[in-house]
C-alpha cells in the first residue's frame, strides 16, 4: 500500500481497520453536502490519520497503569474531543527509539517509515510524559510524514495524575500544523485546499468548535514539493521545502483558501501540473522568540559571510530597516514579531542587494542561507568611491574656479583670470584618475564570472564619470575666452 | 598739525590672505542667515579715516576721507595755504576730489580720535575696552604723543579698581608692570605697600600661609628697594609660624598621625624651609607616610574599568591603572613596535601566531585556572565584557597543571597580547579582584578624589605611595601655579602650551607619554547630515586644524610630534616611530578651504534633496548641530573654535559638554563628538575604534570589511598594507573626522623617584614611585 494513491489507500484501510462507523460518517458527509462539495477531492474529505507514541521517563512516581492505560485514554479523548477530522491511535513508544525520545532526539524519516506501526501514518507525535516537581511535563513533538519535517516542541504542565490526556492532547492539538495542497497558483495568489477540510463543520452550525485541522485567515504556511518515482514512491529527495517562500491566507471558503505569497526566487512553484509533483504547505507556528540566520559562502559553505547588512521589512512597511550586521559568526538574531509574523529579509553589501529572504521568525532556531562571497566587489565599490569622492572634490574646485576665471575676464582682470586659468591647469586630469583606477585594478578581480561582470561594470561607470566631467574642453573654452579678450 | 607716518595699510596687506577669506566667507554666511541685527560699530572696527574740518567759509563742514598721502610728503602743517590736496571721500572712495589748503581749517587724524576715545574710556572705568584701544594704538601708531601717560593712567586707575575690591592679585600684577615701567613714580610706590600688606594679611588671616611665602619671595625679588621695611616684618612672621607648624607636626607624628605629620612637614617646608630641624623631620615623615598630590584639570568623576570605552578618554586612561591591573599591559615601545608585559606571569607566543601560553607566577594569588577563566569571559559573547577581537580569535582554552593556561587561536595573529587587555576586575571573585586592584577609591568629590593603598594588592611595595589625591583645578594655568606652589607634587597631563615654560624650570621634571594623543570629531552616523559623507568633509574643510593647533593649543611654540593628522592613526613622534607602520604618509590632511567647503555644504544638501525625493521623503532641514565635548582643556579650547569656524560657512554649533569621566552620551542627540584617544598598536584598535560594533560604529561597509582582512594577516608587511587601506578608506569617507595629535606631558617635582623615561599613562609605575621631600 502506498500513500500516492488516495482512493485506494483510502479504502483499504477503512476496511482492514474495520472503522466502518467513520466511513459511514464520511459518506454522510459526502451524501449531504451541495453540488458545489461534489468537486472536493478525497483530499479533503480524508481524515487526518495520526499516531502519538508516549514515553515515559523511567520514574517510580509515575503510575505504572498509564503504560497501559494512557494510550487508550488520549485515544479516547481524541475521539471526543475531534469527531471525524482525525483518525487517531496512541500507543507506548518502541523501546528501540524510547532513549532517542526522552533525549529530544529525533530520527531521520527513513526510519520511521520502515516503521510497521506507522505505515498509514500522516502525523507522528511523540510525548514525553516526566514529573516536575508536584506537576507532571509533557512534550509533544510532531512529525508530519509528508513534509517529512519535525517541528518545535510544545511543552506544557499538567497539576495532577488525571489531568495528563487531555492536557497532552491539548499540547497534540497545538503542536498539529494543518497541510492544504496547492492546487492553482496565479502571479501573486494562489488556491489551495484544506486537508479534510471538507469534515469542517460549517461556520454557522450549533456544533461547530475550533479544530486543530483549521486554516484560518492571516495563517502563514511554509510549502513544500512532494516527487513520486514512476513506481508512485517518494524518493530520498523526494520532498523538498521551497526555501525562502512564505504563503499567508487571505481568504478561506470551506475546504478552499486563498492565499498570497512572497519568495526569494522569481518562479518558486512549479506552475504546470504533473500527476507526480504535488506541491504542499503546513501551517507555520513560530514558538521561539527569534530565529538566528546564518549566512554561508555559496561555494564555500564552512566559510561565513561577516558584515553583511541585513534589512527587514513586514508584508505592509515601506521601506526596510537595518536588522544588524552579520557578527563573525555570519549571524544575525532576527526576533519574532507577533504584529508581523512574516519578515522580508535583504542582504546587502555595500550598494549590491544580495538576496530577498522571507522568513517567519521564531520557527526555527536557525537558518542557513547560502549566498554568493561579495568580499571582492565590495572592495572595488570602496575603492572606487574613494575615487569618485575625489572625483566630486575636483568637479568643485575645477566649476568655482572657472566661475572665478569667467568673472575676471568679464571685468577685464585679464591678468587675474590668467593665474586662476594656470591654476585650473595644474589640478588633476582625467589621465592621472585613469592611471590611479588602472593601478589598482589589477587586483581586483575574481574567478567567478558573474562576481567579475559586476566588478567590470563599476570600473566601467567610473571610467564613464571621468569622461563626463574630466574633459579638456572646459580648459580649452576657458583659454579661448582669455585669449579673445586679449585680442580685444 | 600733527601728522603720523600711517601703518595701517601695511597692517592690512600683512594679513590679507587669512582676513580676506574669512571675510568673504563671513559676508557670505551673514548674507545667508540675514537675520542677525546690526550692532553699534567701535571706533576701532572701523576702517582708518580722517577728519578734515573745513573753514568759516565752507561752513565749517566736517569731511571724512580715506588717509590723505600729503602732497611731495610734506608735513601738512608745513603747507600752504595755496596748495592743492588730493582726497577721497569716504563715501566714494573711488572718486578723487581735489582740495585747496586755504580753505582748511584742522585735519584730525585718525589715531589722535582713537586715543582720545581710550581715554575716555579709562575715565569712565571701561578699562578692558580702553585697554583695547591702547594695544592697537602702540602696535599701529607707537609715535602718537600721549600715549604712555595714558598706559600709565590706565593701569593705575585699574590696579586702584581692583584693590577696592579686594583682589589685590590682580592689583598687584598691574601695580607690577607699572613699577617696571615708572620705578621712581610716587605713587607707585605707595601703592605697592598699600596692595602688599593687604595681600599678606589677607593670606595669613585665611591660613594660606605656602601662598604667604610665594608672596614674600615675589616680594623680595622684584620690589626689595620699594618695600624694605615690609620684607622684613613679614620674615619674621613666617619663621614664627613655621615653627609653630613645625612643632603641631611633631606631635602627629608622636601621636601616631603619621599623615598629618606628612603634610605639616611639607607645608612647613613651604612656609619657611630653613627652619631647624625641619629637613630630618620632613625625611623620617615621607618614609612613614608618602602622599602624592596629583594636579588635573579633567577629573575626577566615576571610572567604571569594566566599561568598554576607557581607552577613548584621558580621565579613564589615567585612571585605569590606579584602580586595577590588565593581563596584558602596554609598557613601552620598541623596535618593532608596542611592547606588552603579562601582569600575573610571563607568555609565549608560538612561532606560527596560533597559541598563546601563559605561565603564572606564583605567589600572587592566581592559577592558570583563573587565567583562563578570564580569557574565556573575554570571549563570551553573552557577556557586555566581551571583546570581540578575541571572540573572533580563540578558539579554545585550557589549562596545563595549576599555573599555566594555554589559548589555542583560530588562525594565525600577529599580536594576540593587544586583544587581551582584560581588566582583572573580571576575575570571578571578589577576594581575587581585591587581591588584582592597585588603590581604594576613598572619597571623590567634584574638586577632589582620595586614594588610599589597597593592604591586600599582591604586587605592592614598600615605597609606593599610601595615598594619592587628584585634585582638580579649573584651568591649566591654576595647575601649574598650585605645583610652583606647593601645593601639589604632579600634573598628570601639561597644558601643550605650557610645556617650554616649566621645562625651564629646574625644579621640576617633565615627562613625555610614549603614545601620542590622536584627537578627532566622530560623527553621528544616524544623523542625516553628519551620516552624509559630503557634508561630513565639508566640515572637514570647514575647520582651520592648523590654526587651533599652533595658535590656540601650542601658543605658537612647537612641539615635537605634535601636528594635524589625515587618518585614525598615530604618524608617529618621528619619521622613523615603529608606530606609525599603520598611516599613509602620502595622504596630506585636507587644507582648510572654506570656500570649498561651502560648495560642499551645498552639494550635500542638494544630494540628500534627490535621496530624499527617491524615498518620498522632505530633505532634512540643516539645524544646529551639536557638538559634544569631554571634559577636558584642550577639547574645551579646541571645540570653542570648531563652533566659531562653522559658524563662518554657515552652520550654527552648540556645544554640549560631558560629565568628567564620560567618553560619549548616552542617548543620541549629537551630530559630533570630540574624542581624543591612542593608538598604541593599529592591529587592534583600528576595529576598536572605528568597527561596526567598536566605538564609533562606523557603518561604511568598505571599512569593515577592510578592518575584517586586517584581522586575517599574517605577516607584518601585509598588516601594514592593510592598515594603509584603512586609513585610505577612512579619508575618502571621512569616517573620522581627524583633528591633531598632540604628544602630552606630565610634570612632576624633583623629589618624585621612579617616573619612566616615557610613560605609557600617568600611573605605569606607580609601585616603583618614591617620595623624598625637597
Amino acid at each position: 500500500m502506498t500513500t500516492h494513491d488516495p482512493v485506494r489507500y483510502f479504502f483499504l484501510t477503512r476496511l482492514l481497520r474495520g472503522a466502518i462507523g467513520r466511513w459511514c460518517c464520511v459518506c454522510l458527509v459526502a451524501c449531504c453536502v451541495t453540488n458545489e462539495s461534489f468537486a472536493q477531492s478525497l483530499w479533503e474529505v480524508s481524515p487526518y490519520r495520526v499516531h502519538a507514541w508516549i514515553a515515559m521517563e523511567p520514574d517510580p512516581r509515575l503510575p505504572t497503569s498509564w503504560d497501559t492505560d494512557l494510550p487508550g485514554e488520549l485515544a479516547t479523548a481524541a475521539e471526543i474531543r475531534l469527531g471525524a477530522v482525525w483518525d487517531f491511535s496512541a500507543s507506548i513508544v518502541p523501546s528501540k527509539f524510547l532513549v532517542d525520545t526522552l533525549n529530544a532526539r529525533t530520527w531521520a524519516w527513513e526510519e520511521l517509515e520502515a516503521e510497521s506501526e506507522l505505515a498509514d501514518v500522516d502525523k507522528l507525535f511523540t510525548a514525553i510524559v516526566r514529573r516536575r516537581g508536584q506537576a507532571y511535563e509533557i512534550v509533544i513533538r510532531e512529525f508530519d510524514f509528508s513534509t517529512r519535517a519535525w517541528s518545535l516542541p510544545v511543552h506544557r504542565l499538567a497539576k495532577s495524575a488525571d489531568q495528563v490526556p487531555n492536557a497532552s492532547l491539548r499540547s497534540i492539538c497545538v503542536a498539529f500544523a494543518p497541510l492544504v495542497r496547492i492546487e492553482r497558483i496565479g502571479d501573486d495568489q494562489l488556491t489551495a485546499s484544506v486537508r479534510a477540510g471538507a469534515l469542517l463543520r460549517a461556520k454557522g452550525s450549533p456544533r461547530r468548535w475550533t479544530l486543530p485541522i483549521e486554516v484560518r485567515p492571516q495563517d502563514v504556511l511554509k510549502p513544500v514539493i512532494r516527487r513520486t518515482d514512476r513506481n508512485g514512491k517518494v524518493g530520498p529527495t523526494g520532498v523538498k521545502p521551497i526555501d525562502w517562500t512564505v504563503l499567508t491566507v487571505t481568504e478561506s471558503q470551506g475546504s478552499r483558501v486563498q492565499c498570497s505569497w512572497i519568495s526569494g526566487y522569481r518562479q518558486p512553484f512549479r506552475t504546470r501540473r504533473s500527476s507526480r509533483v504535488e506541491q504542499l504547505a503546513t501551517v507555520v507556528n513560530p514558538r521561539l522568540s527569534a530565529t538566528t540566520l546564518k549566512l554561508v559562502d555559496r561555494q564555500r559553505p564552512e566559510n561565513p559571510l561577516i558584515g553583511y547588512e541585513i534589512y527587514t521589512r513586514g508584508m505592509s512597511q515601506e521601506s526596510p530597516t537595518l536588522v544588524g550586521r552579520t557578527n563573525w559568526q555570519g549571524e544575525v538574531s532576527i526576533r519574532r514579531d507577533q504584529e508581523t509574523p512574516i519578515q522580508i529579509l535583504y542582504v546587502r553589501s555595500g550598494r549590491q542587494l544580495l538576496g530577498k529572504l522571507p522568513i517567519v521568525p521564531g520557527d526555527r532556531a536557525e537558518l542557513v542561507a547560502p549566498l554568493r562571497n561579495d568580499d571582492v566587489r565590495l572592495e572595488t565599490e570602496g575603492f572606487l568611491l574613494g575615487i569618485q569622492e575625489s572625483l566630486v572634490d575636483l568637479v568643485a574646485r575645477r566649476e568655482a574656479l572657472a566661475g572665478r576665471i569667467r568673472r575676471h575676464i568679464a571685468n577685464n582682470q585679464l591678468d587675474e583670470a590668467e593665474d586662476l586659468l594656470n591654476l585650473l591647469r595644474r589640478l588633476d586630469t582625467q589621465a592621472d584618475f585613469v592611471q590611479r583606477v588602472q593601478q589598482r585594478q589589477g587586483g581586483l578581480t575574481s574567478g567567478d564570472p558573474q562576481l567579475k561582470t559586476r566588478i567590470d561594470q563599476l570600473f566601467a561607470q567610473t571610467n564613464a564619470l571621468f569622461q563626463q566631467y574630466l574633459s579638456r574642453e572646459q580648459v580649452d573654452e576657458l583659454t579661448r575666452l582669455l585669449n579673445a579678450a586679449r585680442e580685444k | 598739525m600733527m601728522l603720523t607716518n600711517r601703518q595701517s595699510g601695511n597692517l592690512r596687506s600683512s594679513t590679507v590672505p587669512f582676513f580676506t577669506t574669512r571675510v568673504i566667507v563671513t559676508a557670505l554666511a551673514w548674507w545667508c542667515l540675514a537675520a542677525v541685527p546690526a550692532q553699534a560699530q567701535r571706533l576701532i572696527d572701523e576702517d582708518p579715516y580722517d577728519t578734515i574740518v573745513l573753514n568759516g567759509q565752507n561752513l565749517n563742514r566736517e569731511l571724512q576721507v580715506v588717509p590723505v598721502e600729503w602732497p611731495r610728503g610734506k608735513d601738512p602743517a608745513n603747507l600752504r595755504s595755496s596748495d592743492r590736496v588730493r582726497i577721497r571721500l569716504l563715501s566714494n572712495p573711488d572718486e578723487q576730489l581735489e582740495l585747496s589748503w586755504g580753505g582748511v581749517e584742522r585735519v584730525i587724524p585718525f589715531e589722535e580720535r582713537l586715543l582720545r576715545e581710550a581715554k575716555r574710556l579709562t575715565t569712565q572705568q571701561k578699562f578692558d575696552e580702553a585697554f583695547e584701544y591702547l594695544a592697537f594704538i602702540r602696535v599701529n601708531y607707537p609715535d602718537i604723543a600721549g600715549l604712555d601717560a595714558a598706559i600709565d593712567k590706565l593701569l593705575y586707575a585699574e590696579a586702584l579698581g581692583f584693590y577696592r575690591t579686594a583682589e589685590y592679585e590682580r592689583s598687584l600684577l598691574l601695580l607690577g608692570e607699572l613699577y617696571q615701567r615708572r620705578p621712581a613714580l610716587g605713587p607707585v610706590i605707595k601703592g605697592l605697600q598699600r596692595v602688599l600688606e593687604a595681600q599678606f594679611k589677607q593670606l595669613i588671616d585665611s591660613g594660606q600661609l605656602n601662598r604667604a611665602r610665594r608672596l614674600f619671595e615675589l616680594a623680595k625679588d622684584r620690589y626689595a628697594k620699594a618695600v624694605p621695611q615690609i620684607l622684613e616684618k613679614w620674615e619674621t612672621t613666617l619663621q614664627r609660624l613655621a615653627a609653630q607648624a613645625l612643632e603641631t607636626a611633631e606631635a602627629k607624628m608622636a601621636d601616631g598621625d603619621y599623615r598629618a605629620a606628612y603634610l605639616g612637614a611639607r607645608e612647613v617646608l613651604e612656609i619657611w624651609p630653613d627652619t631647624s630641624r625641619v629637613q630630618e623631620f620632613s625625611k623620617l615623615a615621607a618614609q612613614r607616610y608618602p602622599l602624592v598630590r596629583v594636579g588635573v584639570t579633567d577629573g575626577p568623576g566615576a571610572v567604571d574599568r569594566r566599561q568598554r570605552w576607557d581607552a577613548y578618554g584621558w580621565v579613564t586612561r589615567r585612571r585605569s591603572r590606579l584602580i586595577d591591573r590588565q593581563l596584558f599591559e602596554l609598557i613601552g615601545v620598541g623596535p618593532d613596535g608596542a611592547e606588552y608585559r603579562c601582569v600575573p606571569g610571563a607568555e609565549r607566543v608560538a612561532d606560527n601566531y596560533r597559541s598563546l601560553e601563559i605561565q603564572v607566577d606564583s605567589g600572587n594569588e592566581l592559577t592558570g585556572i583563573q587565567v583562563a577563566q578570564l580569557m574565556l569571559l573575554w570571549a563570551d559573547g553573552s557577556s557586555p565584557w566581551s571583546d570581540p577581537i578575541w571572540m573572533g580569535l580563540v578558539g579554545r582554552v585550557g589549562t596545563e597543571g595549576l599555573m599555566k593556561t594555554v589559548a589555542g587561536l583560530q588562525r594565525p595573529f600577529l599580536r594576540p597580547q593587544a586583544a587581551l587587555d582584560i581588566p582583572c576586575s573580571l576575575l570571578p571573585t571578589e577576594g581575587l579582584r581585591k587581591n588584582w586592584r592597585v588603590y581604594d577609591l576613598a572619597s571623590n568629590s567634584d574638586d577632589q578624589s582620595q586614594f588610599t593603598i589597597n593592604p591586600e594588592y599582591v604586587l605592592a611595595t614598600a615605597t609606593q605611595p599610601r595615598e594619592l589625591i587628584e585634585q582638580r583645578f579649573d584651568t591649566p594655568q591654576q595647575g601649574l601655579r598650585a605645583l610652583r606652589n606647593g601645593q601639589i607634587d604632579l600634573i598628570d597631563r601639561v597644558f601643550p602650551a605650557d610645556v617650554d615654560q616649566i621645562r625651564r624650570d629646574k625644579r621640576f621634571q617633565v615627562r613625555r607619554y610614549r603614545i601620542p594623543g590622536l584627537h578627532a570629531l566622530v560623527p553621528n552616523f544616524n544623523r542625516p547630515f553628519t551620516g552624509n559623507r559630503i557634508f561630513r568633509r565639508a566640515l572637514l574643510y570647514a575647520i582651520d586644524r592648523e590654526k587651533i593647533l599652533g595658535r590656540d593649543l601650542l601658543a605658537g611654540r612647537s612641539l615635537e610630534g605634535c601636528r594635524v593628522i589625515s587618518g585614525p592613526f598615530s604618524p608617529g613622534l618621528r619619521s622613523d616611530d615603529p608606530m606609525a607602520y599603520g598611516n599613509d604618509g602620502s595622504l596630506e590632511p585636507r587644507a582648510y578651504d572654506p570656500r570649498h567647503a561651502r560648495t560642499l555644504l551645498q552639494l550635500a544638501q542638494v544630494e540628500m534633496a534627490s535621496t530624499g525625493n527617491q524615498q518620498d521623503a522632505s530633505a532634512p532641514e540643516l539645524r544646529e548641530l551639536v557638538l559634544v565635548c569631554p571634559a577636558s582643556d584642550i577639547a574645551r579650547v579646541a571645540c570653542d573654535e570648531i563652533v566659531e569656524d562653522l559658524a563662518l560657512i554657515g552652520i550654527a554649533c552648540r556645544l554640549r559638554q560631558l560629565k568628567p569621566g564620560e567618553n560619549r552620551p548616552v542617548d543620541d542627540e549629537w551630530d559630533l563628538l570630540y574624542v581624543e584617544y591612542n593608538v598604541a598598536d593599529p592591529l587592534v584598535a583600528a576595529k576598536r575604534l572605528l568597527a561596526h560594533d567598536g566605538f564609533m560604529a562606523c557603518p561604511s561597509p568598505h571599512v569593515n570589511l577592510a578592518l575584517r582582512q586586517l584581522e586575517r594577516v599574517i605577516a607584518w608587511s601585509e598588516a601594514g598594507e592593510k592598515l594603509r587601506t584603512i586609513h585610505q578608506l577612512t579619508y575618502e569617507d571621512c569616517s573620522l573626522l581627524p583633528l591633531w595629535q598632540l604628544v602630552d606631558h606630565m610634570v612632576a617635582r624633583n623629589g618624585i623617584s621612579g617616573l619612566p623615561n616615557e610613560p605609557i599613562t600617568t600611573y605605569q609605575s606607580i609601585e616603583s614611585w618614591r617620595v623624598l621631600p625637597e
